[in-house]
């Protein structure tokens, strides 16, 4: 147990190094998006703010990158508990238990560009099609890259987001004994699909909620692989940020500024669920 | 009570912290060294080390600061030049960091610049100068050429120092089209026969390109020269959108997006998907061939309104911590020695800054046996085809506007 003056001291370091340039980083965008610091800006002013939401731009960023993070967590949360559900003994032994962690070892950018390299019309499946003569030229590849459908950024958190989940689900399998739970359901006569859909999934969605909020956020504000596999437009959120932020023209910055706020104000609303489903998680 | 004096004592270590934080370093902002002779500049920058803020991302301006530049600089004048890696966006981020923190010995104490970041830098105050005619090499310099006195059409006043001289190519492959699209009209008829084999680069090339079309709208290569005109730029750029709107299903991905950098068009030109590339350094196709990235049979053409010229420049940011140092690696980058170094095809083949008149027979016999470009536009044309970069303001509004009535017009 920590005595009381270790607690404290534990509390102001974290507060130090964690929150405090938090705050200040907040406290700095917040202040320039409304024109009170910055070299350039010259008092108080709304414009910054007024110039954002007349462009628009703002509301399809965040209905986009909320719309690819729940795409591709859908797909990945579900095919991983899937694998984990069948497949849960088959990752603890063998080559699939060392297989499973290579594409957690991708960082985004470069998973960002052997997916540009695998679906670009000059790529590598392109080529195999066309030595396969399934295609007459390279340029009767589908647009699979910075196409409208969002194919390649998906398939890439995708294959970035499955063995996270497929760990953590094996873990909760273990941890909760839901193996037994099934057993115990099926002795008490449940059918296999009931003992699936009443037990197992709603009790590892649970457990796994706080993570499934934590990707959510990662895949919400990343940069990398949407600069690279997206369209000019609509943008993510953050590739509109830096857009912003990096713009020839000096006085959009206050604007560049002003999304990075609102982008920092959504994750501290999921992250109060975050809180609140993890409490739920813990008392689960 | 013990709470309250953990709390007091957080209190006063964030207070220190959040004032420390705030005092910038004392630097050299208040010396003025027009008053000091070049032997003193020289002798103060001596067995000191100097950072300099540049894009590292091109194999041949690396290898001509790393084989040459370095250890030119640490043998002649025993200054170490430390290479720091980044380019306009993120110069302006630092530099304007600093200017905001009060902090008086930046990170930096050279920059390698082109005509925006000047102007954006001019804007915040944020470039130590003037200091050109404190340069002894200076005077070498093709002064009179306004493309080298004037970046983005605005006297640079000793603000910064020219390095070389660019201008905007098209490179095509001659094996793939018959003859190059040089008009806006060659280039419409040319993508209706080649559908999905064009794009414009969401960036500082792709622009350029705009702007020429929009000068060539607006009637030839001084059209837009001059202050900034909105009766003008209302009328030709309503044309140029409407044109390229009325176009777009032809380029590649039928237009319906855009490659964020000229890096990623000119992949897709090396690897074969699409048939032009643009350049801002006209020995860039020479080295590109050489190395085998560009097929045999690429080549490179001048725009009907002809060739936006500019030169890059070294700048040295208004707080640099050391400024003899950076007036002295500054000088030596405009000497004759280090000029044709920087011109010869084995380094980055660019054309020098200098004035070939004012150079002695020796310094001369240094750049006449240079290899010749052969795949590059020729001097003449380039000379006869140069269009000044137009004011700001139209580099401005066009990346808005581009933006607003193309990419985001379904």
């Amino acid at each position: 147990m920590l005595t009381k003056t270790s607690r404290y001291t534990v509390y102001s370091l974290l507060f130090l190094f964690t929150v405090l340039p938090l705050l200040a980083g907040f406290g700095f965008a917040l202040s320039y998006s409304f024109g009170i610091t910055g070299v350039l800006n010259n008092g108080f002013t709304l414009s910054n703010w007024q110039k954002l939401f007349a462009e628009g731009n703002i509301f399809y960023s965040f209905i986009y990158s909320a719309g690819i993070a729940i795409v591709s967590l859908f797909c990945a949360v579900f095919v991983s508990m899937l694998l984990a559900l069948k497949y849960a003994n088959s990752f603890h032994k063998g080559v699939l238990n060392y297989l499973i962690y290579i594409p957690l070892a991708f960082p985004g950018i470069a998973a960002a560009f052997l997916f540009f390299q695998l679906f670009t019309k000059s790529g590598l499946l392109s080529r195999i099609f066309y030595r396969l003569h399934l295609i007459n030229s390279m340029n009767d590849f589908p647009d699979l890259v910075n196409d409208a459908y969002s194919i390649s950024m998906i398939s890439c958190f995708f294959f970035l987001a499955v063995p996270f989940f497929l760990l953590l689900f094996i873990n909760i399998i273990k941890a909760e004994r839901i193996t037994e739970y099934e057993q115990l359901a099926a002795t008490l006569s449940a059918t296999k699909s009931q003992t699936r859909w009443k037990i197992s999934v709603p009790i590892m969605l649970k457990k796994a909620l706080p993570n499934i909020i934590l990707y959510f956020i990662f895949i919400f504000g990343a940069f990398e692989i949407p600069l690279l596999l997206g369209r000019s437009h609509p943008e993510t959120i953050s590739v509109l940020a830096v857009r912003k932020l990096q713009r020839f023209n000096l006085l959009d910055l206050p604007q560049g500024y002003a999304v990075a706020v609102l982008y920092s104000l959504f994750v501290l609303v999921l992250l109060y669920f975050l809180f609140r489903s993890k409490k739920m998680a813990d008392h689960a | 009570m013990k709470h309250t004096k953990i709390w007091k004592r957080l209190f006063f270590i964030l207070t220190a912290f959040a004032f420390f934080s705030c005092q910038g370093k004392k630097g050299n902002i208040a010396i003025d060294y027009s008053k000091k002779s070049w032997q003193q500049i020289e002798e103060e920058a001596k067995g000191t080390s100097a950072t300099m803020i540049m894009y590292l991302g091109g194999k041949s301006g690396n290898k001509f600061m790393n084989e040459y530049v370095i250890p030119t600089l640490k043998e002649k004048y025993n200054i170490t030049l430390n290479l720091v890696p980044g380019q306009g966006k993120e110069i302006i981020a630092n530099i304007m960091a600093e200017k905001e923190a009060g902090e008086l010995k930046g990170q930096a104490d050279l920059c390698w610049i082109n005509g925006e970041t000047f102007y954006q830098l001019r804007q915040i105050d944020g470039l130590y100068g003037p200091y050109n005619d404190m340069l002894p090499n200076f005077k070498l310099v093709d002064y009179a050429n306004p493309i080298i006195r004037y970046d983005f059409q605005e006297d640079i006043k000793g603000y910064e120092t020219p390095w070389s001289l660019a201008n905007f190519s098209v490179i095509y492959d001659s094996n793939k089209l018959a003859t190059a699209p040089v008009s806006m009209a060659d280039f419409e008829r040319y993508w209706k026969q080649s559908p999905g084999r064009f794009t414009i680069p969401n960036d500082f090339s792709g622009l350029t390109l705009l702007k020429s079309w929009l000068i060539e709208l607006a009637g030839g290569s001084k059209a837009l020269d001059g202050k900034f005109s909105e009766e003008k730029y209302q009328q030709y750029s309503a044309q140029l959108w409407k044109w390229i709107n009325a176009n777009k299903k032809y380029f590649w991905k039928k237009g319906e997006t855009f490659p964020s950098g000229n890096t990623a068009v000119t992949q897709m030109f090396a690897s074969g998907e699409l048939d032009i590339a643009f350049s801002f350094s006209n020995a860039d196709i020479d080295i590109k061939i050489e190395e085998g990235v560009f097929p045999a049979s690429a080549r490179s053409i001048v725009l009907k309104a002809g060739s936006i010229q500019n030169a890059n420049y070294i700048g040295i940011p208004y707080n640099a911590g050391n400024k003899a140092a950076a007036l002295v690696v500054c000088n030596f980058l405009i000497s004759p020695e280090a000029q044709a170094k920087k011109a010869d095809l084995a380094f980055s083949g660019s054309r020098t800054v200098l004035d070939y008149r004012n150079l002695t027979a020796a310094d001369k016999q240094r750049f006449d046996t240079l290899i010749a470009i052969k795949f590059g536009i020729s001097l003449p044309v380039l000379q006869a085809n140069a269009i000044k970069e137009p004011v700001p303001e139209y580099m401005i509004r066009v990346t808005e506007d581009f933006r607003k009535f193309v990419i985001e017009v379904p």
